[in-house]
Formats: structure tokens, C-alpha cells, sequence
């Protein structure tokens, strides 16, 4: 009987404590007010004499705000390495959502060049419209995903030439800020020609650092789903 | 008309979560939770994010649903009472 | 009656509250849920209504997107705020591999033990 009434007394103050800072939080919030001028405004007012790119959410990415992309990137890496040590994965592994069907290989073939070609384009031109080098990544790691379901273990990923291309786009990414402490003056400054805003070959490192980035998350991401598809054994 | 797509994907973005949280079947749970992502996407394009509206897209809709899809079917399909 | 709806201000409010029950229901779906699997869903929905609530609470209407575009010709004080933009698409990436990495230890775990619920692990000595 005590048992039970202290059981319903935790509960009454439980549930009172949730209340009150549900409360307190919910009318903290609304009476928020975020639209005055901000660190955004002041960005798009500097942006196009500093970067020249038509897309400042690319220019807060790879230049204001670069050392902290490159800390996500790294994030990125040791929990893909994680799930390398997490994960048992041998060649000899099978995938286990693969089943013949002549129409979806047929589809995936015609599709795949098709979307790794559009991940390119979005990664390439990341600093003239909506896009970059996460979005393009993970839409070239999507078309690789494709390829596993469709073919199953007749679509082998050559794991020397993604770790290859992995580390250099990393390597790139710090040899681009280490050459922008050399010849600039800080660390991922743009020491490149900034040219004309609307241009392809325009706004200094920035693409390069963006095709650096989906190089790397495209690597990863396709990884990734290949370590989570191929884990049943063949026999 | 902007007023109400926020309010409708609000109301249906809510209903789906209540869904995924609350379903027994884990393949339907994950199933619900891909038409979660489709419902923020809607809302990252109405909120004049198209950036985040693609990178949702292909991972809301797409990858996390085959991650946690592939992980159900090395384990339990149903959530034990 | 309908322009009310299309106010700046009500939209925020509208934001608040549906992000903050859309968090709500991903805390409370992690903490009284028993599955692994089911728990790290919910807090993936929790993630879900925190990004939303990120780029929303900084979003006015009538503002268009920070790109230069068919319609768009300068930057100016029209563009919403491309800083919670930037930052929650970093986030969505790394969000879905550590989501990987949790399942990856959630599938280890099963071959381990042969269960995936709470309630049952009992591997550091646990008085059930």
C-alpha cells in the first residue's frame, strides 16, 4: 500500500515538473523574435564583394564557415570507421535484399550513369544553384545503391579505389586551407581569382573545396550502405 | 495559401510521427517514417530552404529507410509486448 | 480570415508549438519504448522536429532563398537566414551516419545476445 501511494506521488510531481517546463519553455520560445538583423544578414550583405558566389548557403559552408565543415567531414569519417569495426564484412558476404529480376537490372543499368551524372552536376554546381557537395554526394551514393539492389553480388564496389579517392578529398580538403595560410593569410582563405558571380569558373576555392566534400561523402555514404547490404553469409 | 501548406504539413507531419512511435510492426514503422521525411521535405521547400530540402530528400526518404530496413531484417519484425 | 493565416507571426507560432510536439513525441517514444530499434526511430523523429524548427524560426514570408536565380538579381534584405540552412544540412548528413553506426551496434547486439529489448539485458549483472 505505501508502495503503491509513493509510486503515485512520483508521478503527480513528475507530471507537474513536465508541465511547468513545457510551459516555460514553449512561452520562452514564442516570444522569440528572430527576423531583426542577424549574422545572416550581415553575410549576404559582405558575400558577393568577399566570395562572389550566387549561393550564400554554399559560402557559409565552405568559407565562413570551413574549419567546422572540415570538423563535420571528420565526423562523418571515424562513424563510417566505426561501423567498418562494428560490422563483420568479408567478400564472401552476400547480399541480402538481392533477387533476379531481368527488368529492374535492365532499369538500374540505364538509370545509374544517369544519376551519378546528376550527383556530379549538383556537387559541380553548388555555388551557382541550390546543391553542393553533401546533397550531390549522397544522391551519387544513392545511384550506387541502386546497382546493389538490382544486381546483388554481380555488382562488386572496388574498395581500393574508394579508400583511394577517399583519403586524397580528404587530404585535398587540408593541402587547399594549408596553401591558403601559405599564399593568403589565414587558414582556407580564398586565394584563388574570384572572377564574375554567375559564372562556373568563379568564387576562388569554394567549388573545389565542394567537389573535395562529395568526393568524400559520396565515398562514404556508398561504403556505408554496401557494409549494411552485404552481411549474410554466402555458405 | 502559404499559411495553410504549413498548417497542413504540421498536422500530417504530427499524425505520422504519433504513427511511427506507436506501431507495433517495425517494417511499417519504418515505412511511416520515410513518409515523415517526404512531409519535411515539403515543409524545407515551403520554408525557402532548398538546400536542406534536397539533402532531406535523398536521406529521409531514401537511405536512412534502406539503413534501418536492412539492420530489421537481420533481427526481430515485431516489437515484443 | 486567410490572411491572418499568412502572418509572419502566427507562422512562427504555428513552427513553435507543431516542432516542439513533433519532439515531444520522439522524447517520450525513446524513453517509455522497450525495442532499441523503436527507440532509436523516435529519436530520430525528435531530430526531425528540432531541424524543423531550426530553418522555420527563421523563416519570414514573402523572403526567397539566398541563391541568385531566375527572378532573383542581387543579394538584398529579402533573403532569409542562410546561417540555420548551412548548419542543419551539415547536420542531416552526419545525423544518418551516426543513425548507421547506432544500428550497426543494434545488429551486433542481436548476434550477441539474441534480443534486442531493454528489459532484457541483464550482460553487467543487473538484478531482474
Amino acid at each position: 500500500m505505501s508502495i503503491k501511494k509513493n509510486i503515485e506521488l512520483q508521478t503527480i510531481i513528475s507530471g507537474l515538473l513536465v508541465s511547468f517546463m513545457t510551459i516555460t519553455l514553449l512561452s520562452v520560445l514564442l516570444g522569440l523574435d528572430y527576423t531583426d538583423k542577424n549574422l545572416g544578414s550581415s553575410l549576404i550583405d559582405i558575400n558577393e564583394d568577399l566570395t562572389r558566389s550566387a549561393n550564400v548557403v554554399t559560402s557559409v559552408v565552405t568559407y565562413f564557415r570551413g574549419l567546422d565543415t572540415l570538423g563535420e567531414v571528420t565526423i562523418l569519417f571515424l562513424s563510417i570507421f566505426g561501423i567498418g569495426l562494428g560490422i563483420e564484412n568479408s567478400p564472401h558476404m552476400k547480399n541480402i535484399l538481392s533477387y533476379d529480376n531481368t527488368l529492374l537490372k535492365l532499369g538500374a543499368k540505364v538509370l545509374f550513369p544517369l544519376i551519378v551524372l546528376f550527383g556530379f552536376y549538383i556537387i559541380i554546381h553548388g555555388h551557382l544553384s541550390p546543391g553542393g557537395g553533401f546533397q550531390g554526394g549522397v544522391i551519387v551514393a544513392s545511384g550506387f545503391l541502386l546497382m546493389l539492389l538490382a544486381y546483388g553480388e554481380a555488382f562488386h564496389l572496388n574498395h581500393k579505389i574508394i579508400t583511394v579517392f577517399e583519403s586524397l578529398s580528404g587530404a585535398g580538403f587540408v593541402l587547399i586551407g594549408i596553401l591558403g595560410v601559405i599564399l593568403g593569410d589565414i587558414f582556407l582563405s580564398n586565394m584563388l581569382p574570384l572572377g564574375v558571380v554567375g559564372q562556373l569558373f568563379s568564387s576562388g576555392i569554394m567549388p573545389i573545396i565542394y567537389i573535395f566534400v562529395g568526393l568524400k561523402v559520396a565515398a562514404e555514404i556508398t561504403v556505408l550502405v554496401e557494409y549494411f547490404l552485404r552481411t549474410e553469409d554466402v555458405g | 495559401m502559404i499559411g495553410l501548406i504549413v498548417l497542413g504539413a504540421f498536422v500530417s507531419l504530427i499524425i505520422v510521427a504519433y504513427l511511427v512511435v506507436m506501431e507495433r510492426d517495425l517494417a511499417s514503422s519504418v515505412i511511416l517514417f520515410m513518409a515523415f521525411g517526404l512531409g519535411s521535405t515539403i515543409l524545407y521547400f515551403v520554408f525557402s530552404a532548398p538546400d536542406v530540402a534536397l539533402t532531406e530528400a535523398v536521406i529521409g526518404a531514401g537511405i536512412s529507410g534502406v539503413v534501418f530496413l536492412v539492420s530489421l531484417l537481420q533481427t526481430q519484425t515485431k516489437e515484443s509486448r | 480570415m486567410l490572411d491572418s493565416l499568412n502572418q509572419t507571426a502566427f507562422l512562427h507560432n504555428v513552427i513553435t508549438i507543431g516542432s516542439f510536439i513533433i519532439l515531444s513525441i520522439g522524447l517520450i517514444g525513446a524513453l517509455s519504448k522497450k525495442n532499441l530499434f523503436k527507440i532509436f526511430l523516435s529519436l530520430s523523429i525528435a531530430e526531425a522536429g528540432l531541424f524543423i524548427y531550426f530553418i522555420g524560426s527563421h523563416f519570414e514570408v514573402g523572403k526567397v532563398a539566398p541563391i541568385l536565380g531566375a527572378g532573383v538579381e542581387k543579394f538584398s534584405e529579402s533573403m532569409v537566414d542562410p546561417v540555420p540552412q548551412a548548419m542543419i544540412l551539415t547536420t542531416i548528413v552526419i545525423a544518418i551516419a551516426i543513425l548507421a553506426l547506432a544500428m550497426a551496434f543494434v545488429v551486433n547486439y542481436y548476434k550477441l545476445s539474441g534480443h534486442i529489448e531493454i528489459d532484457k539485458m541483464d550482460e553487467l549483472g543487473e538484478q531482474r
